[in-house]
């Protein structure tokens, strides 16, 4: 039901998915969490910018008995980035004892409060976030953050008391050596780069390694593709620099608006250094083949995307997928690494 | 802060001020007519002098939410208080503590009786992608004896959203509008890639108001580059085309060279060098010369 792909979020507005998310992720409060949703709710925690989704995917976490080792430094992150647009919670998501409205820094607020000792290894960031930005927030949100700080910072009667927590599963996907998909069957794709030249799949990701993301230019979410883009362009500046000889390649989730002239601005705007094997592309026909060979995470609404994943794929010369970094950020050094290991 | 508390505070006072004096001469009654208005007038204006003190925010914000949601006040002195708080919206970091309670007073305030009020509401809520201010004019849209602004400015404050995806409703409202309507359905349709032969039939019909060619020709343009200097080099040199249709066309062909390596086109190039030179519309002559520079001529 969370993944994009999913039929009822097929057609809608982003706003009409994101309330749908919201109500799904809050369900998980008073069910265990299950393992395939704890991606879904740390990245909504990571990159998340509808405030309503993201308080929403604090309450998942309130009904699992093992909370993500990143989660609590992830609800942190979460609280700071949502300082400046904070707002209520659509009325069905209040108690049902009171009209008072309750916003989305304070329902997460709450959910740091009642995880409790769990949250301990957030305490160094939540104590610098109140203290360099404590008045951003309003009196009772910085209230109930002080309460948790003043609760973590106490001595624990139970030591080690997040020793019991998860590990697993929350990282980006990975492939083994022995299980590498192949998308050869796109080597023919026709594509078009930032400059309006045509080439194939297989001309722009084939015989050296390549690091391939998706993105769209209109996309709002500057955690998501903005940033996907500008990191692109620094891995390839790092490739460069570590003689690596690699693809760098973004491709558009959204072909018939994101023209040539477009993915071009859009990358220079971001840093990237164009050349053969550096370049924002497109696909001339339909998109659909590359969404069924990488198992893409994007949904449309009437007109363009509604809703995607952060994803980058690292493929070795043969258009083999040796590595896939999904739903979390990725670090520059760690595509480089895989990049390294692919070649 | 409690809006409530300042709400009763604010309608203690207003229930103060406006207390009947004990007698009243028949000259003194239709004074008294006026001076609401008058003492309203001031108190809009004492709203919006007041200087923004930035240690005294909480109580500044809880007072000027009350001022928004008394229905018996003024429309003067609510539409004062909106503009208060929007100034104070733009204190950024200091004003983030209260922007859930803007927000939900912004939304209260989008079906108020006041269509100013109305009105100011939903634009800022529609700067901001607010769902319910959408779902609002929407609704307007669609049902138009629900319609909470008109047409136009529904479709102008949903357009802040370009992700709104509302191409199929925006189609729709072109077809039924005349005037301003049809022009902002337009507009919202540049997002729109499957919109591209509207705007290319358009611009090619001669019979359009400049207007509406002149919002397909940055549609056109924006929507591809590359159809829209086809279509445009034919009309650029049509001299019995309006000079300002020529010049915008000229302009957004200036603008996509500056991303492009192609080379132009020779007959293109030609024409606009005739027009820096034999035009008499000056616009037409700096669009030209634009162009120019921008294909390195």
């Amino acid at each position: 039901m969370l993944d994009e792909r999913a039929p009822i979020y097929t057609g809608r507005r982003i706003n009409e998915v994101e309330l749908l998310r919201a109500q799904i992720l809050a369900k998980f409060e008073t069910l265990e969490l299950p393992g395939e949703a704890v991606a879904f709710v740390l990245e909504e925690l990571e990159t998340g910018t509808n405030p309503a989704t993201v308080a929403a995917a604090g309450r998942a976490l309130r009904g699992t008995s093992t909370l993500p080792p990143e989660a609590p430094e992830l609800l942190v992150d979460a609280i700071a980035r949502l300082r400046g647009r904070d707002d209520t919670l659509p009325a069905e998501r209040r108690r049902p004892d009171t009209t008072v409205a309750v916003t989305a820094l304070a329902d997460l607020a709450s959910t740091l409060e009642q995880l409790g000792s769990r949250v301990q290894r957030a305490l160094p960031a939540l104590r610098a976030l109140l203290h360099n930005e404590g008045d951003g927030f309003s009196p009772a949100v910085r209230a109930t953050l002080g309460t948790v700080v003043d609760e973590l910072s106490a001595p624990a009667p139970h030591p080690a008391s997040c020793c019991a927590e998860g590990t697993a599963g929350t990282r980006p996907r990975t492939t083994t050596l022995d299980d590498r998909p192949t998308v050869r069957g796109l080597a023919r794709l026709e594509l078009e780069n930032q400059d309006g030249g045509r080439l194939t799949f297989s001309d722009a990701c084939g015989g050296r390694p390549t690091a391939l993301a998706f993105f769209y230019t209109r996309c709002m979410n500057p955690d998501k593709c903005s940033r996907t883009v500008t990191r692109l362009a620094e891995l390839a500046k790092l490739a460069e620099d570590a003689g690596l000889a690699a693809n760098i390649a973004g491709i558009s989730y959204d072909p018939r608006f994101d023209h040539p002239e477009r993915l071009k601005r859009y990358g220079a705007d971001r840093g990237m250094r164009f050349s053969p094997h550096c370049s924002l592309l497109r696909t001339v026909g339909p998109f659909d083949p590359l969404v069924d060979a990488f198992g893409l995470g994007v949904g449309y609404g009437p007109v363009t995307v509604n809703r995607h994943q952060v994803e980058l794929f690292v493929l070795d010369g043969s258009l083999r997928i040796t590595k896939r970094f999904e739903r979390r950020l990725w670090s520059e050094d760690s595509v480089l690494d895989a990049l390294r290991t692919a070649s | 802060m409690d809006v409530d508390r300042y709400r009763k505070r604010y309608e203690a006072e207003l229930a103060k001020a406006a207390a009947p004096p004990p007698r009243r001469s028949r000259s003194r009654r239709s004074a008294a007519a006026v001076a609401p208005v008058k003492r309203a007038a001031a108190r809009a204006e004492a709203i919006e002098a007041a200087p923004v003190e930035v240690q005294n925010l909480d109580d500044r914000v809880g007072e000027l939410l009350a001022v928004l949601l008394d229905r018996k006040e003024s429309v003067a002195v609510r539409s004062a208080g909106l503009q208060a708080l929007g100034a104070l919206d733009f204190l950024g970091p200091r004003f983030d503590p209260y922007r859930a309670a803007y927000k939900e007073t912004l939304r209260t305030l989008a079906t108020d009786r006041s269509r100013t009020l109305r009105e100011r509401a939903l634009e800022r809520l529609a700067l901001d992608k607010d769902r319910y201010a959408q779902d609002l004019l929407i609704r307007g849209l669609e049902h138009p004896e629900d319609a909470l602004v008109s047409d136009a400015r529904a479709l102008q404050f949903l357009a802040y959203d370009d992700h709104a995806e509302l191409a199929p409703l925006a189609r729709r409202v072109y077809k039924r509008s005349t005037g301003v309507a049809r022009e902002e359905a337009l507009r919202m349709l540049a997002t729109d890639p499957q919109s591209e032969r509207l705007f290319t039939r358009l611009l090619k019909d001669k019979s359009e108001k400049s207007s509406i060619r002149r919002i397909c020709a940055s549609g056109l343009q924006s929507l591809n580059p590359q159809a829209f200097e086809k279509t445009a080099g034919k009309f650029v040199a049509d001299d019995s085309d309006y000079d300002e249709i020529r010049a915008t066309s000229l302009a957004a062909l200036a603008h996509g060279r500056e991303a492009r390596e192609t080379e132009p086109d020779p007959k293109l190039v030609d024409t606009a060098e005739k027009l820096t030179t034999q035009s008499r519309s000056p616009a037409l002559r700096a669009s030209s010369k634009r162009f120019l520079r921008a294909t390195g001529v």
